[in-house]
């Protein structure tokens, strides 16, 4: 598809293009501008007390910054270090079924980290099952490092690597098999792999490292279970305990403002010029393992069976009676049919929005499409504490309590949050399109609306069917935004466990965990089940 | 010696028969062109004289080494001592030209005085020099056309194939790159297999005409 700053736009074009832009601007940027002008004022008037602190905290909150900032880092690095070998092996090589290896592997990105963390805590916890097995030293020695920074670097980077382990396995399926066919006429494989593949993927890693870093620096739900003192969980505490508007602004703007120079400096490193590296073939060139494949498969099932498996066993040995799994369904029936609706809901809306400011996006229809994108993705980065006080400042009024008290907040937090997902899954799909494709039907005179409806979305839908998946997970797993913004008894089943975690029983929380996993994978299951049945 | 011969090679594709039986002696430091339709197995063929395609039977030897039997690859398509140029050139486009050019000879023990004697030599016969330090993806066409058959010709191959490689060059760089192709097999002495649809190509390089269609040869 041709990219043209002077493009020239219909009438109805132009109408809903601005529409959509105005919708993410109302519920996203206005929020966080808001939230940043609130800043200045303390008791209704002009400070700079706020960044004086910021400029030079208190101990206790450069403490928090300098935790926060290490949790991100040592998980981004955790998970690069496992997710793009994992994906070279998954992607790359004739390791026995690789299929569903990547497809057990991705699972735990599906659920709330949370989830995981209580799985393991089942497991190294004091009390856990290792104890059980091997003594209680052995319990307290685990204990120990799962309540701090390695346990949850441990639990966030099986969380996370998938991002990076699915983003390589997709990069390599953008490498032209022939750049590497013509190193192999001069070397064997692993220098192919160290002069060729890596460097033509590597340049393109940033993206989801970058992603790994913002989700683990806003990550509030796993650093609290694991009592390891960050500033979303302060700024989050100071918002819900104390009601301490400014307090919770001052701990969310630290965020902020390394989200904003991180991408800015993603921004600088990633240019126009980058190198294409898709030539014209489809397929991939694998790298036949031989004998080293049964190897290969056993280190990688043993990844498997202690990222995914391990955990998930830990959970179900725990709920000893299938009566509890009764008792745990009726508590939450209410919250999982919330889950379920406000996850369509924002994935619906999500993939809409998305495609429509992709569509911006990727044809510049005007100047200031690139700020359009780099606003997507700043809001994406952006911890959900941030999101959610920035909503709260302007939509907490007397005047949109219509609004505020009801899911339509929750729905626009996601809104905010996550519109990038669908909208670079979709610019992707656009840019493959041949050229001129719409100006085409343009010059035969059907309008916008006959022209998307008939060969813009048919060509795109398998873009749209995935962005709605991607949306309808980062919804549905959502807790940041919907603790913080849901109306009082509209909750939904992540937010409930985790509010309901320090009072309940463990075994109904175990079993509460588990209905949270089905939840997540039957109707992804379904999802997946019918787009075959469609596409065959 | 690097003759190249082809016994009874089948290649199916799905269920499709790509190759049915090929038998094909190419002498050697001899000329060959092949020609025939679209879908006819030309490409496939050279692909598996590389080794980056393996027959489902028959066998393969370059010189006198059995390098492909009944569907396995015995030599590493690194080991075999061919040269390729792409149809799509597949250079690339981390690389400078320099870097393209350099990457196999890294890989030969040369030393850094012996590769850049060679890499000087072929950038001044292919009227590259200029460009020595660009990026291919800044070339035209018929530039990346030359870096191309220069990264296949500075290691000297013990056979060289070539998949269209004049398709984006005008009828003057044609003539010159027929010459230096030419000039470089007296001087090394190589077995030269190509793909072409241009039959005057075969003329021009006084070559051997091999017909393909439907995966069968025919005669040309």
């Amino acid at each position: 598809m041709i990219s043209n700053p002077r493009r020239t736009l219909d009438r109805s074009e132009k109408t809903v293009l601005w529409l959509a832009t105005g919708l993410l601007i109302v519920v996203g940027l206005l929020p966080v501008l808001a939230m940043i002008g609130k800043s200045f004022l303390v008791n209704g008037k002009f400070s700079l007390d706020l960044y004086r602190d910021f400029l030079s905290p208190a101990p206790y909150r450069k403490l928090l910054l300098f935790n926060s900032v290490t949790l991100a880092a040592c998980t981004a690095t955790a998970s690069t270090l496992f997710g793009v070998p994992l994906g070279l092996l998954l992607g790359k090589t004739t390791i026995p079924l690789r299929g569903l290896l990547a497809t057990i592997l991705t699972t735990p990105l599906l659920i709330p980290p949370y989830i995981l963390a209580t799985a393991w805590h089942k497991i190294l916890g004091s009390h856990g099952l290792l104890a059980l097995w091997l003594g209680p030293e052995s319990g307290v020695l685990t204990a120990t490092w799962l309540f701090g920074l390695p346990g949850c670097v441990f639990v966030l980077s099986s969380a996370f690597a998938p991002i990076v382990m699915l983003f390589t396995i997709v990069q390599i399926r953008m490498i032209d098999p022939r750049l590497e066919e013509a190193g192999r006429l001069c070397t064997r494989w692993p220098a192919t792999l160290r002069a060729i593949t890596l460097p033509l993927m590597l340049s393109r890693l940033s993206l989801p490292i970058i992603l790994v870093f913002v989700l683990a620096l806003g990550e509030m739900t796993v650093p609290s279970l694991l009592r390891y003192p960050v500033l979303p969980v302060e700024s989050f505490m100071q918002f819900a305990a104390f009601y301490n508007f400014g307090a919770a602004t001052a701990s969310a703007m630290p965020l902020l403002f390394i989200c904003a120079i991180i991408l800015y400096l993603d921004g600088l490193m990633v240019n126009d010029t980058d190198r294409p590296i898709r030539l014209r073939n489809n397929s991939v060139l694998m790298i036949d393992l031989q004998v080293w494949g049964v190897a290969a498969f056993i280190v990688v099932a043993g990844i498997v069976v202690l990222s995914v498996v391990a955990p998930f066993f830990a959970l179900l040995a725990d709920v000893d009676s299938p009566r509890l799994y009764i008792d745990a369904f009726v508590s939450a029936r209410d919250s999982i049919v919330r889950s379920l609706a406000y996850a369509t809901a924002g994935a619906t809306v999500l993939t809409l929005v998305g495609f429509l400011c992709s569509y911006i996006v990727h044809l510049r229809l005007s100047p200031w499409s690139r700020g359009l994108d780099f606003i997507l993705l700043f809001l994406f980065s952006l911890p959900s504490g941030v999101i959610a006080i920035g909503l709260i400042t302007i939509w907490n009024t007397g005047a949109t309590q219509w609004i505020y008290s009801t899911p339509v907040i929750v729905l626009f937090s996601y809104l905010a949050q996550y519109s990038a997902l669908p909208s670079r899954l979709s610019q992707s799909a656009l840019s493959n399109l041949p050229p001129n494709l719409i100006d085409a039907a343009k010059l035969a005179g059907v309008s916008w609306f006959s022209r998307t409806w008939y060969i813009l979305l048919p060509l795109v839908k398998d873009a749209l069917l995935l962005s709605w998946a991607a949306s309808f997970i980062f919804c549905l797993r959502d807790v940041g935004l919907t603790l913080t913004l849901h109306p009082p008894g509209a909750d939904t089943l992540p937010v409930w466990i985790f509010t309901f975690m320090p009072n309940a029983p463990p075994r109904l929380i175990s079993a509460l965990c588990v209905i949270a996993v089905v939840i997540t994978l039957v109707p992804l299951g379904l999802f997946y089940r019918s787009l075959r049945r469609i596409q065959a | 010696m690097s003759r190249i011969c082809l016994e009874t090679v089948h290649y199916t594709h799905g269920t499709r028969d790509i190759l049915r039986g090929i038998s094909l002696e190419i002498p050697h430091a001899s000329r060959v062109t092949i020609v025939g339709p679209s879908g006819s197995g030309k490409t496939t063929l050279l692909r598996i004289i590389a080794g980056l395609e393996r027959p489902w039977h028959g066998r393969v030897f370059i010189g006198q080494r059995l390098v492909c039997a009944d569907g396995l690859n015995l030599v590493d398509p690194s080991r075999r001592g061919i040269a390729m140029v792409f149809q799509d050139l597949a250079l690339w486009p981390h690389f400078t030209v320099r870097e393209n050019i350099e990457f196999g000879l890294r890989r030969r023990g040369l030393t850094r005085l012996q590769r850049a004697v060679r890499i000087d030599d072929i950038l001044q016969r292919m009227q590259l020099e200029r460009y020595a330090s660009v990026f291919p993806t800044l070339l035209s066409g018929g530039e990346q056309q030359r870096v191309a058959i220069a990264r296949a010709l500075v290691l000297h191959p013990a056979v060289l194939l070539m998949d269209e490689p004049f398709s984006n060059v005008d009828k003057v760089l044609r003539e010159h790159l027929i010459r230096q192709i030419t000039e470089f097999q007296r001087e090394y002495d190589f077995t030269l297999a190509m793909v072409t649809h241009d039959d005057s190509d075969a003329v021009r390089f006084e070559a051997r005409v091999i017909g393909l269609a439907d995966g069968v040869m025919i005669p040309a």
